[in-house]
């Protein structure tokens, strides 16, 4: 028999050649101190390739991969996405900012809007009864409504 | 020549997922993208865990950074969704998956431009090494990534998938899409020249 092709021997020492080839390629190797000498030193750095061991558990700690893909099925989208904004002491001050703008705008809707009645010109309703605008009367003027003018 | 089973033993028992006899995962792989294909959303989940480490391991190793790899992985398990509708279980499932994670890592490392470079020691032992793990079980193993990562890019990969991913000649060529006796001559030289860079852990290991 002629010597054994080396990807033969690699396969041998993987224990992945077929039987039967497996089974000729060991009877030749006991009868050939070269493809001996070869089987070994492929199978010694077979075994050591060995040493190159992973383990997915350095990858990540909680199998954040699945989680990610079922969020994905339900989401459609594929991580979460961080605004800039995710700082805590950021997310503070806007809502302290917040506060103050709604505080601000609530207070200007909550002030009536100043009289547009001129001074020294009484009241509608008063000159409608024909009444005059007198001390006896200013407990009647509505507070937003012209007083009478004071005089001298 | 080759028997076409997968010898999931070197991968399967490092990674902490279960090795399974291919031939029953087959029909199990190929019914979960099927319901996938009907709007089953849970078989994602089933294939995610049935596959994760798997997926994980080989793009680790391709691209030398676990933060990749598991991009990689995210990416892999959307791609197995995109394409449960046009999936046919021509070929094994593993097959076909191998070939989509092969195909992410060699695009992601091509843009990071970080294919050839392995992390530092530090971090490829990582927090979760074991603590029993010694000294010299570090450095071989150390001796052993330093020597397959000067390999040539297509030996290196090469060897990551018949070594550590327990693929067929039959199976790397179908993943990557080199000729069968291109895998061959590749496997060659590479397991030639690991012998020579290891000949010194060989020689320590006795």
């Amino acid at each position: 028999m002629e010597h054994v092709r080396e990807i033969d021997l690699i396969e041998l020492a993987a224990g992945r050649l077929d039987p039967g080839r497996a089974e000729a390629v060991r009877e030749h190797l006991s009868s050939c101190p070269a493809c001996r000498q070869r089987f070994d030193a492929i199978q010694g750095t077979w075994t050591s390739l060995g040493a190159w061991e992973v383990s997915i558990d350095q990858a990540v700690p909680d199998d954040q991969g699945i989680s990610n893909a079922r969020d994905e099925r339900s989401t459609g989208s594929r991580r979460p996405i961080r605004f800039p904004g995710s700082d805590p002491l950021l997310r503070v001050a806007a809502a302290v900012a917040v506060t103050v703008l709604i505080g601000y705008v609530s207070g200007r809707w909550s002030v009536a809007p100043p009289s547009t009645v001129q001074q020294g010109e009484p009241p509608a309703y008063i000159m409608t009864l024909g009444l005059e605008l007198g001390d006896s009367f200013s407990s009647l003027v509505l507070q937003d409504e012209l007083s009478t003018p004071e005089e001298g | 020549m080759q028997q076409g089973r997968i010898n999931a033993r070197t991968s399967a028992s490092v990674c902490g997922y279960t090795s399974m006899s291919m031939g029953n995962k087959r029909s199990d792989d190929a019914e979960l993208m099927a319901r996938l294909a009907r709007g089953d959303t849970t078989a994602l989940g089933e294939l995610a865990e049935r596959h994760r480490g798997r997926i994980l391991s080989l793009s680790y190793r391709l691209l030398g950074d676990w933060h990749q790899a598991e991009d990689v992985t995210q990416d892999a398990l959307l791609r197995l969704r995109q394409a449960a509708g046009s999936y046919a279980p021509r070929a094994k499932f593993t097959t076909w998956l191998y070939r989509i994670v092969y195909n992410l890592s060699v695009d992601q490392g091509r843009k990071t431009a970080r294919d050839r470079v392995l992390p530092d020691a530090a971090r490829m032992e990582g927090a979760g090494a074991a603590a029993s793990d010694s000294a010299e079980r570090s450095e071989r193993a150390r001796l052993v990534r330093e020597a397959v990562s000067e390999l040539s890019e297509r030996q290196r990969r090469v060897v990551i998938l018949h070594r550590y991913e327990g693929l067929s000649h039959a199976e790397i060529s179908e993943v990557t899409g080199w000729s069968q006796s291109a895998v061959e001559s590749l496997l060659v030289r590479a397991y030639g020249h690991l012998r020579k860079k290891l000949r010194k852990l060989e020689d320590s290991v006795g």
